[in-house]
């Protein structure tokens, strides 16, 4: 993907979680895990990781930040094998901040980074980095006190210690307000551009899209796409669409907005005579929408909203896998995780 | 990193997870049992009124510091369970475990300072209570233990309590949610503490040793066999050591002490092990 060199490369990277086999404990079952993922992440990039519910996203994140060991394939930081480097070199380079980390004890923000930095052996001061994330004024609150923003933002901290090159985020808007998720992301943005690579997971495509350069779905443990968000709605064929509402016209066919369009009319809502979508595969440039308003207003009416839609991860998955939006939703919700084309239910070890 | 850097901060994190501990509202709850339990057995056990039981002499302020050792295996035993039950799934749980298995330390090292951490919390207030013990006692007796007895003393009190907080840990690591974590931490410390009399004569019995007479020498024989299978029976082992005449046990010392060092080693390596393959 684009940026500077890369930090990160995955290929074929394959875990698979261990699960007991009662009665025969001794017999491990493979669960669900990833398999053979490639990924390559640059410095100065931030990677947005998506994908639904039970997808592997955390799993992938872990097995990166060397907390599951892989079964096959090879991890690279910063050109070289992760087992190479060793155990803790390779962790110099990672900066892990897992989802949703629920801090507890009567130990203060100051105190639990300064476990942290004692666990790195860096002289760093916690006071710095407490700062840096919006913390200045609660570093002595007892953890069991502190908002689950404040948690968020404490496992931050945590993460980016010793400067790491590769920060790994698994669900870190959780918990934060809109305010915080701005501040937040532009963080994010001057990480990046001071050279680091940043991986965040999130199952809302909408919140990647804001700051995200290049996007990896991940289904049922699989990396389904990867590249940029318009290399990856391109490659699925699932462009974002045009929502106009407006008055004072009746829209005509999809045609007369130019071959290729599709119209979908939709509800209008009060105030509004009208409201549809148009859909193209290649997705719409500034002209083309341009040549859209323009053909509406020429005919006499008068455009209350025009929106950009994105793809829905649905509709992202639904293209990728070639099942149906509405077995997609299902799988969603069922634990069965296993990427089923690929391998064997109910194999022993 | 060297050796010594490296143990320097083993010490380092040893001590941030002891004060954890000390700051917990369940350190509240075990000095109160160890101030019950050790101080109030010192000053009733050494009142020279006092008639426990006819077998036991009290004559010396060790043999009273014998007797008191088993309320120090009810609490310090108790206590290290109640801090160190969900040392590792609470972690596990709130998420914490995955950012400290992410850093560049050897998982050894940090299972270590998790392990001494706890020793040092329940260690250190059991070791307190016990200095206030012989206070009690030498109040009641007018005599003191010598300081070699003391040191005798304190050295399998520090061990079986480092025992359970290998096997504490060891269980914590292994449960998945704090359920599981309350009935093996409690479960552990029930079997050795409350039920092992009973594991032990049905053992007994099932090996056609006399289980009527629990006072004849070949069940006292066989007991002190199957306590080596206890922390609590080793530690009881230890201290019966140092005394004299027929409190003695019939096993021979070095037996004794292998045993002690086994139960330092098992449960240890299997933490340590365990830790290492530990996933968050």
């Amino acid at each position: 993907m684009s940026g500077g060199e890369p930090v990160l490369q995955l290929s074929e990277v394959t875990f698979r979680y261990r699960l007991p086999n009662w009665p025969k404990p001794w017999l491990k079952r493979l669960g669900a895990g990833i398999h053979k993922v490639d990924l390559e992440v640059h410095s100065g990039s931030i990677l947005g990781l998506i994908g639904p519910n039970g997808a592997g996203k955390t799993t992938l994140l872990h097995t990166i930040a060397g907390l599951h060991a892989h079964d096959s394939g090879n991890v690279r930081l910063a050109g070289q094998d992760r087992e190479m480097l060793g155990w803790a070199n390779a962790q110099r380079h990672i900066g892990l901040m897992p989802e949703r980390v629920n801090w507890t004890g009567s130990s203060t923000p100051r105190e639990a980074l300064k476990r942290i930095v004692t666990m790195r052996g860096e002289g760093e001061t916690p006071e710095q980095l407490l700062e840096l994330v919006g913390m200045r004024s609660r570093m002595d609150t007892p953890l069991e006190n502190m908002s689950q923003g404040m948690r968020q933002r404490l496992s931050l901290a945590c993460a980016l210690l010793g400067s790491p090159d590769i920060l790994l985020l698994d669900e870190p808007m959780n918990g934060l307000d809109p305010v915080a998720q701005a501040a937040f992301r532009r963080l994010l943005r001057n990480l990046a551009d001071s050279g680091v690579a940043i991986i965040v997971s999130s199952h809302n495509l909408q919140e990647m899209e804001l700051f995200v350069d290049s996007l990896a779905i991940l289904h049922r443990g699989q990396m389904v796409s990867y590249g940029s968000l318009q290399d990856v709605e391109k490659a699925l064929g699932c462009s974002p669409s045009l929502l106009i509402a407006g008055n004072g016209w009746h829209p005509p066919s999809a045609g007369s907005f130019g071959a290729g369009v599709t119209m979908e009319m939709c509800e209008a809502w009060q105030g509004e005579e009208w409201r549809f979508t148009l859909h193209r595969n290649d997705g719409w440039s500034g002209d083309e929408k341009h040549d859209v308003l323009q053909a509406i207003e020429g005919a006499g009416g008068r455009i209350s909203m025009l929106q950009t839609v994105l793809p829905s991860l649905e509709d992202l998955l639904s293209a990728a896998t070639g099942d149906a939006a509405d077995e997609i939703g299902f799988e969603i919700a069922s634990d069965s995780m296993i990427p089923v084309r690929t391998w064997g239910v109910g194999e022993d070890e | 990193m060297n050796r010594l850097a490296r143990e320097k901060r083993v010490l380092s994190l040893s001590w941030f997870e002891a004060r954890q501990h000390f700051r917990s509202p369940r350190m509240l709850a075990l000095i109160a049992l160890l101030t019950l339990f050790i101080g109030g057995g010192s000053w009733g056990l050494s009142d020279p009124n006092s008639t426990v039981t006819a077998q036991l002499q009290m004559d010396t302020p060790y043999e009273v510091l014998f007797l008191v050792s088993l309320f120090v295996l009810f609490s310090s035993t108790l206590g290290v369970v109640l801090l160190g039950f969900d040392g590792i799934s609470r972690k596990r749980l709130t998420g914490e475990l995955a950012i400290e298995l992410a850093q560049p330390i050897d998982r050894t090292d940090l299972a270590r300072s998790q392990l001494q951490g706890l020793w040092l919390a329940v260690f250190t207030p059991t070791a307190l209570a016990c200095a206030i013990g012989i206070v009690l006692i030498y109040a009641q007796m007018n005599a003191w233990p010598t300081f070699g007895e003391f040191v005798y003393f304190m050295i399998p009190t520090a061990l079986v309590i480092y025992w359970y907080a290998c096997i504490q840990l060891l269980a914590s690591s292994i449960a998945k949610d704090l359920g599981s974590s309350v009935t093996l931490g409690v479960g552990v410390w029930m079997l050795f503490t409350l039920i092992w009399l009973l594991v032990t004569a049905v053992i007994a019995s099932l090996m056609g040793v006399d289980v009527t007479n629990l006072e004849s020498i070949e069940y006292n024989r066989f007991s002190e066999i199957v306590d080596l299978f206890s922390p609590n029976g080793v530690y009881q082992l230890l201290l019966e050591n140092k005394l004299t005449g027929e409190d003695r046990p019939t096993m021979g010392t070095a037996y004794i002490w292998t045993a002690a060092a086994l139960w330092s080693l098992i449960p240890s390596t299997l933490f340590l092990a365990r830790f290492k393959r530990l996933k968050p």
